[in-house]
Parts: C-alpha cells; sequence; structure tokens
C-alpha cells in the first residue's frame, strides 16, 4: 500500500524539526514534533514504514523491533485522521535522515479543533473549486 | 428586456470569467462617475473608489484610509442592485458561496444572510462590490472588499494576515490569534498611547522583508473596552450586531499620520491566562504560524497553498512571543515596548 503525504485541502508546513498540518475542510489543525515530524517527513520522502523505523533507531540508539510497531501505529492513527492517505507515493527522497536526540520517544500529534466554531461562522471559507456556474436565463 | 436577462441570454454561450468581465466592464462603462469617488491606499495599493450613493460611501469609506496615492491600482465601484442588475452573475444554488479565478478574473460570490458580490478584473483593474439588498453584513463594513485586495496580491510578496498591527521607534508588533484574543485591546491600547496604528483585524504584510502597511483604519470595539477607549468613539459610531454582541465600528481616520506602517520587528500573540501586569513568554514561528492562518486562510478565499506559504515566511521574519496582556490595558504599550526594545 503506498501513501501520500499530499492530501487534497491539508496544508503542511515544517518549522525546522516541527511538522504543522492544518485541515481546510475542517478546521483542524495538528502539530507534529519529535519522532511524529521524522516519521511524517520520512513518509514525505517515500520511505517505508520499516525504513523509518531503522533510521529512527540508528538515529536514537534504539531497537529497530520495538520501534517498527510503534512507527506503525502511528502511521495508522496519521491516516485514520487525513493526515496521509493511500495514494501515488510521494517522490522519493534520495538522501533522508530522521533528526532525533535522546531516546527514540513514542509519536504523536497534537490536535486543536477550536477553529471549527470559525468555519461554521464564516460564509466564504468552503468556496469550492466547484467552478461558477451559471443560471440558464429565464424570461418572464 | 432587462439587461440581466440580456446579460443572461449570453451566459448561456459565455465562461463565468468572460460573463464576469463584460459586467464589470458595463459598470465602469457607465457614463456618469460615480456620484462619490475619492481616493484612497489599501496595504501597498492605491485605489479609486466609487460609491454609487451616499448611504455606501457612509457605509464604507469610513473604514479606508483615505490619501491620494502615487498611483491608482485598481478602480473599485460599490454598487447596489437597484444601481446596476448583476443577477446574471449570481450562480445557481446561489445559497452556496463560490469562488472563480479564472482568465484574470477573481470573484466571489457570498450569500449569507446579507449577499454580497466581489468581483476583479486583474488585468483591467476594475472591481466592484456589488451588493443586491443594498447593505452588507458587519463584518465586510470594517474590511471592505479584502477578498479583492488579496486577489492582487497573488503572484506578489504580500499577504494580507489576520492579525493587529502597532509601532513604535523600536518597530512594529504584529499581533496574532483568534478573536477575543486581546488584539483589539492591545492595539488600540497602543494607539492611544501614541503608536502607528496599522489595524486591529487584518494587516499587510511583505513576506520577503517584514513591510506592514494599513489596509484600513478601522477597529471593532466590544461593549467591555469602551470606557477605555472611549476617546475613539465618534458621535455618529455606528454600533453593529456581531452574532448578538454589539460592536462599535470606529474609524480611527481621526489618528493622519499615525495610520502608518513599518518594519516587523517582533510578533506577539496575545492570550489571557490570569497576568495581572503584561508577561512574555517566548513562542516559536509554528505557534505564530497556528495564530495567523486560520482565519486569514478562511476569510481569504483562494491559493490557500500560497497564503500557507507567505504567511508561514511571516512567521518566521521576527521573535515571537505569547503575550499575557493583564488587566490594566493601558500598561500593554509600555510592556510592549521594554519588550521591542530588547530585541
Amino acid at each position: 500500500m503506498a501513501l501520500t503525504t499530499s492530501v487534497p485541502l491539508l496544508i503542511s508546513q515544517q518549522f525546522d524539526s516541527e511538522v504543522v498540518l492544518a485541515n481546510y475542510q475542517n478546521g483542524v489543525y495538528y502539530n507534529l514534533d519529535g519522532s511524529a515530524a521524522q516519521i511524517w517527513l520520512g513518509l514525505r520522502a517515500n520511505r517505508t514504514v520499516e525504513e523509518i523505523a531503522n533510521a529512527c533507531a540508528s538515529a536514537t540508539g534504539g531497537d529497530a523491533a520495538s520501534i517498527t510497531p510503534q512507527v506503525q501505529a502511528f502511521v495508522d492513527s496519521m491516516l485514520a485522521e487525513g493526515l496521509i492517505a493511500e495514494g501515488a507515493a510521494d517522490a522519493r527522497v534520495e538522501t533522508w535522515t530522521p533528526v532525533l536526540s535522546g531516546a527514540f520517544a513514542a509519536p504523536e500529534f497534537q490536535r486543536f479543533d477550536n477553529l471549527r466554531e470559525l468555519l461554521l461562522m464564516d460564509p466564504v471559507h468552503d468556496a469550492g473549486d466547484e467552478g461558477w456556474p451559471l443560471r440558464e436565463p429565464h424570461e418572464g | 428586456m432587462t439587461p440581466a436577462m440580456k446579460a443572461g441570454r449570453c451566459a448561456s454561450h459565455m465562461k463565468a470569467s468572460a460573463l464576469i468581465r463584460q459586467e464589470i466592464a458595463a459598470v465602469f462603462a457607465t457614463a456618469a462617475p460615480a456620484p462619490i469617488e475619492t481616493p484612497a491606499r489599501c496595504g501597498p495599493f492605491g485605489l479609486r473608489l466609487g460609491f454609487a450613493s451616499q448611504d455606501l460611501a457612509g457605509s464604507f469609506l469610513p473604514a479606508y484610509i483615505q490619501s491620494t496615492p502615487d498611483r491608482i491600482d485598481l478602480d473599485l465601484r460599490f454598487i447596489t442592485a437597484a444601481d446596476h442588475d448583476l443577477s446574471a452573475l449570481v450562480p445557481e444554488a446561489a445559497e452556496k458561496p463560490r469562488l472563480l479565478i479564472e482568465d484574470g478574473i477573481y470573484s466571489v460570490w457570498q450569500p449569507a444572510v446579507i449577499p454580497v458580490l466581489f468581483a476583479v478584473d486583474l488585468t483591467a483593474k476594475r472591481g466592484i462590490a456589488w451588493l443586491p439588498k443594498g447593505e452588507a453584513p458587519p463584518w465586510i463594513r470594517s474590511r471592505p472588499a479584502i477578498s479583492l485586495i488579496h486577489a492582487m496580491m497573488h503572484d506578489t510578496p504580500w499577504c494580507a494576515v489576520h492579525g493587529a498591527a502597532v509601532g513604535s521607534d523600536a518597530g512594529f508588533a504584529l499581533l496574532a490569534g483568534e478573536g477575543h484574543s486581546g488584539k483589539t485591546t492591545a492595539a488600540l491600547a497602543c494607539a492611544k498611547a501614541g503608536w502607528r496604528y496599522a489595524g486591529d483585524d487584518f494587516v499587510a504584510v511583505n513576506s520577503e522583508t517584514g513591510r506592514i502597511e494599513p489596509l484600513f483604519c478601522s477597529a471593532r470595539l466590544r461593549p467591555a473596552l469602551v470606557e477605555t477607549f472611549q476617546s475613539f468613539i465618534g458621535a455618529t459610531t455606528p454600533v453593529s450586531d456581531f452574532n448578538g454582541e454589539p460592536r462599535h465600528e470606529l474609524s480611527l481616520a481621526d489618528l493622519g499620520d499615525r495610520i502608518g506602517g513599518g518594519r516587523l520587528r517582533a510578533t506577539f500573540i496575545p492570550r489571557r491566562r490570569g497576568a495581572v501586569v503584561p508577561e512574555f513568554a517566548p513562542a516559536r514561528p509554528s505557534d505564530a504560524f497556528r495564530a495567523l492562518l486560520p482565519t486569514t486562510a478562511y476569510e481569504l478565499p483562494g491559493w490557500p497553498n500560497e497564503i500557507a506559504d507567505k504567511v508561514a515566511r511571516i512567521a518566521g521574519l521576527a521573535p515571537v512571543f505569547f503575550a499575557d496582556t493583564g488587566t490594566a490595558p493601558m500598561q500593554i504599550p509600555a510592556a510592549f515596548l521594554g519588550r521591542l526594545e530588547q530585541l
């Protein structure tokens, strides 16, 4: 199963070792730091779960066998949350190394959903790209 | 046959952008000039504003910075259904908001309770704000046609961002945060203390240079702040209903030359955590990004990835701090100045 970090209506921005994801459809924001950000960046570099787990193990001196299921579980949770999707994988980046220090910490994302209210208030946010269907003229 | 029917007859054969371009041209082809015309500046742009009636000018003009710019980047007309029948442009399923970006035309249909159509021909540098019911929602009166300014910023480093901005000799502070976070309180306190004022809601920021420019000279005051900022409330300041909460719709035009911009020195994220006197805590660019982006993106339709890229750059241009603004608004200017001078 190929995974992609390119998800429609999901904006991503990297700030050093952090990744912020913003879902424009439901107004939920996510903050990924530490191992969570590195796993997302690994997927964006088109690495498999095993490759990411092995790289994280090397970077932290951890045990790949114990890290792999944590990476897999986090990938599953991102998939369920719509932060990644099944589809054509992102372009493979030749050199990718996770930036981690200390022992491998279980990955998790912070979820900010206090913006839903804004979505309900604002009349334009869901202006989609379905075009501008002109009405048929009617002569009364 | 009404003009709308004529336009409608053509509509079935035309792309929406072509019809919108045609109708914008028709508005400007009217022999008589708009009864009220005035130049203004809005961010980095010079505008020539035209209002079809005194009522329209009374609704929207107080928010604009009236001055004579070096050049006119946009000719913008505010019109109603009584002035021009543009009903042929109202899209199918009119209850849904629409966005069109096509062939140099940017157009937004905001149905809501009081519908508004904004459209700009970016090639001809002409735009319209069409108010079918003759009036506009209050939040549009405080930042009129901002979506068209957003469209003009496409392919430039400029970005209209949801934030307040005030400046001292130590530089400008960009105040980023959601509603009720304290942006307006801090910005008006600084304005009252003699700072330069660039806005309490949306300001223009150059994402490459950090230059800040005001878009409007408006502010929206909650009842709890009326006493502190009584001096900004004029005899004719309208009070609007914002989701059941009253808002004084201020025009700060009397600040004169103090309506202005400058260079971004710090981004403050106001928050209320119970401090009595203003307190600062270091924050990260990602915090500024999360504080700036949501309302910016939701209220300015189109090019979401470009907006996010610009906001991310702006978030990284200057040091970021959380600012617990305390319980006494007039202590904020000195606290902000102290923090800016330490940078």
